[in-house]
């Protein structure tokens, strides 16, 4: 134990160097300002950003573009709240209830809620990391392929819960989800699937086009045919910090929310995002009022919030002592830590321990940065919701056109976003709803290699799922999750609580 | 916009709900369609799945899930019209496919003209002076952070 408040004591004192602090304080501000633009990610802008690391010293550059990847994680959620716009998947959550409070006048505090909820996740992450970040990157290890599929059906079936409204369509989205997954290459057999022929294609969907049109474009048509064409007016800002009220109520779900994503954070693939979509369907179950999801609840904010940034930083367990990268972001790290000679692996804590605990240490600099940085800039950002309508949707407009665009420099993209425009109104017209859609979308590919796999492994044997121990405790809560779902009586307080 | 359940008084099959109908119809007709696209690509086994399989599985639930949402739409009550607001969403879209189709050849400045143009459309168009403010300061803005900025590859003028 005082190994570790050594270690970290070690990592301060390296994060806190003048220099380093300077690029820690560079990497927050401009990923922040980045990432702020819809359509550019975290994935996006660190990938943009990456050259500039490469003059800098190796801890320095690995420091920055933590920075940068907080930054831009945090931008994103501002985005998603101010005008719906989820950058990537992992707030595509804080959309739903983010923006509804923003369209109430606390947006402010929506933005405040964000905020905290991360600042306290990143540091109870970061905390988590130093203690047992070694030892739980096993638990990686531990899942293998027929875990994963436990897990992703706990996930899907976790979707169902929260969409509003009938429970057969959101399966359907997720479904839909799943299919537009399969779009490209297969990676096993070199099969061309949902292609068209269109070459554009054969890498399969982008998730910024699919997720800017179902959810920007979308919004901004529905948005013009609620108001007959004038738009939504701006309601006034009742107050920009939150409320010693907001404060008790958005506390326990943020420590959920960090619960969940440092757990599922550590699994490759999908981390962060899932655990932002368990985080808010959790909330859901235990709310007192469910029905207020989805129309500003500061627990549907504070939770997912907090779990995606615990995922975020948690995703940095097994990249930094295995080598593996659970994400794009990670890949893009461990890209950089080569350039600057540096292999992630194991004995990257014994033989380069300050570059290690550093790193851990600037995690808890660049978040309080980021607080630091971004309570300011709330009241700025909130006086862009005051802009008339008519000015800010040609804005959004202009800036999912050009983002989308930017992503490879292919207009295709731009008109795959207005088709999913299109097909985002015809869903909202027929009541269905868009979130468990890309919940299916993200998770496709590694459901259906892991799935693949696991019956590979057992022969086409289906009871492998029951076997292995961890795959049917998933298992039992995916079952429990779908009792819950199905049983007649709670579905019938579903209909009652969103009747109102 | 929610559905009230079936109250327990038999009913003559009637239609209840056209937008469970047309929810229905839609989702088994892209079920339909990924079967078809489909039809020719190996599905392998359980323990040797091919690039078939997992679409065909997915194809079939959503063909499930499609018909339940037809047979929902005989048991419960939803809005009896379903409108379609032709003038944003058309707007919106050729707004977007116009910038698309301008971009490369006339530039960014261009492009952003037509998608505030026609995208303006979708709701109550600005007055010439405010909209050519607009203009100016999108396209300064972008040719500023994109083109300048993060250095993308932008053509800005024809």
């Amino acid at each position: 134990m005082m190994d570790v408040f050594a270690n970290l004591w070690l990592g301060l004192g390296v994060s806190v160097e003048p220099m380093n602090l300077l690029y820690c304080f560079l990497g927050a501000l401009i990923g922040t300002l980045i990432g702020v633009l819809p359509g550019l990610g975290p994935t996006a802008t660190v990938a943009l950003l990456l050259p500039i690391t490469f003059y800098l010293p190796p801890v320095g550059a690995l420091i920055m573009l933590a920075g940068i990847f907080y930054g831009a994680q945090y931008g994103g959620s501002t985005t998603a709240i101010l005008v719906k716009l989820p950058g990537e998947s992992s707030s595509v959550m804080t959309c739903l209830d983010g923006n509804a409070m923003a369209r109430q006048g606390r947006g402010g505090v929506a933005l405040a809620t964000a905020a905290l909820a991360s600042l306290f996740a990143g540091i109870a992450t970061t905390l988590v990391i130093a203690v047992a970040g070694p030892p739980l990157a096993g638990v990686a290890l531990a899942f293998g392929p027929s875990e994963y599929v436990a897990l992703m059906l706990v996930g899907l079936i976790g979707a169902v819960i929260l969409a509003h409204g009938s429970v057969v369509k959101a399966v359907a989205m997720i479904l839909i989800g799943l299919l537009l997954s399969m779009v490209g290459t297969d990676v096993n057999s070199g099969q061309m699937r949902f292609t068209f022929d269109i070459p554009q294609l054969y890498d399969g969907l982008d998730f910024v086009p699919l997720a800017m049109g179902l959810f920007g474009l979308a919004d901004i048509i529905i948005n013009l045919e609620e108001t007959e064409g004038r738009g939504i007016e701006p309601s006034p800002i009742h107050r920009l910090w939150p409320s010693w009220q907001d404060f008790k109520d958005a506390w326990p779900a943020a420590v959920r929310g960090t619960a969940l994503g440092a757990f599922l954070g550590i699994l490759p693939g999908g981390g962060a995002t899932l655990s932002a979509f368990s985080s808010y369907a959790l909330e859901k179950k235990v709310a007192r009022d469910p029905g207020a999801f989805g129309k500003g609840a500061i627990q549907g904010v504070a939770g997912p919030e907090a779990a995606n940034n615990a995922g975020a930083q948690a995703s940095f367990i097994p990249m930094l002592s295995l080598g593996i990268p659970s994400n794009a972001v990670m890949a893009l790290m461990i890209g950089a830590m080569m350039i600057h000679g540096i292999t992630p692996g194991p004995q990257i804590m014994t033989k380069q321990p300050d570059l290690f605990w550093g790193m851990i240490a600037s995690m808890l600099v660049g978040n309080i940065m980021l607080v630091v940085l971004n309570l300011p800039l709330i009241g700025i950002w909130v006086r862009l919701l005051r802009v008339p309508y008519a000015y800010l949707f040609p804005a959004i407009l202009v800036f999912c056109c050009i983002g989308t665009y930017s992503l490879r420099n292919d207009v295709f993209d731009v008109v795959m976003m207005a088709g999913f425009g299109l097909f985002g109104y015809v869903l909202k017209k027929l009541d269905c709803e868009p979130a468990p859609l890309l919940l299916g979308f993200v998770l496709g590919p590694l459901l259906e290699e892991n799935l693949s796999r696991a019956m590979l492994l057992s022969h086409g044997d289906l009871g492998i799922f029951i076997s292995r121990p961890i795959s049917a405790g998933l298992m039992a809560v995916a079952a429990g999750l779908l009792a819950l779902i199905l049983l007649p009586a709670f579905r019938r307080q579903r209909e009652v609580a969103f009747k109102e | 916009m929610t559905h009230t359940l079936r109250s327990p008084r038999p009913a003559a099959f009637r239609l209840r709900s056209p937008q469970d109908l047309a929810a229905g119809l839609l989702l088994a007709a892209i079920a339909l369609g990924g079967l078809w696209l489909a039809r020719n690509w190996e599905a392998g086994s359980l323990a040797m799945m091919q690039a078939g399989f997992f679409p065909r599985l997915v194809c079939y639930f959503l063909l499930a899930s499609g018909l339940a949402t037809m047979f929902r739409a005989l048991t419960a009550d939803a809005p009896a019209a379903l409108a379609w607001a032709w003038r944003p969403s058309v707007a919106i879209t050729v707004a977007v496919v116009a910038f698309a189709a301008l971009l490369d050849k006339l530039g960014l400045v261009l492009a952003i003209l037509a998608l505030i143009g026609i995208g303006g459309l979708a709701g109550r168009p600005l007055r010439p002076g405010p909209f050519t403010a607009l203009w100016a300061t999108l396209a300064t803005a972008c040719v500023a952070i994109f083109s300048w900025g993060l250095g993308l590859p932008l053509q800005i003028w024809p």
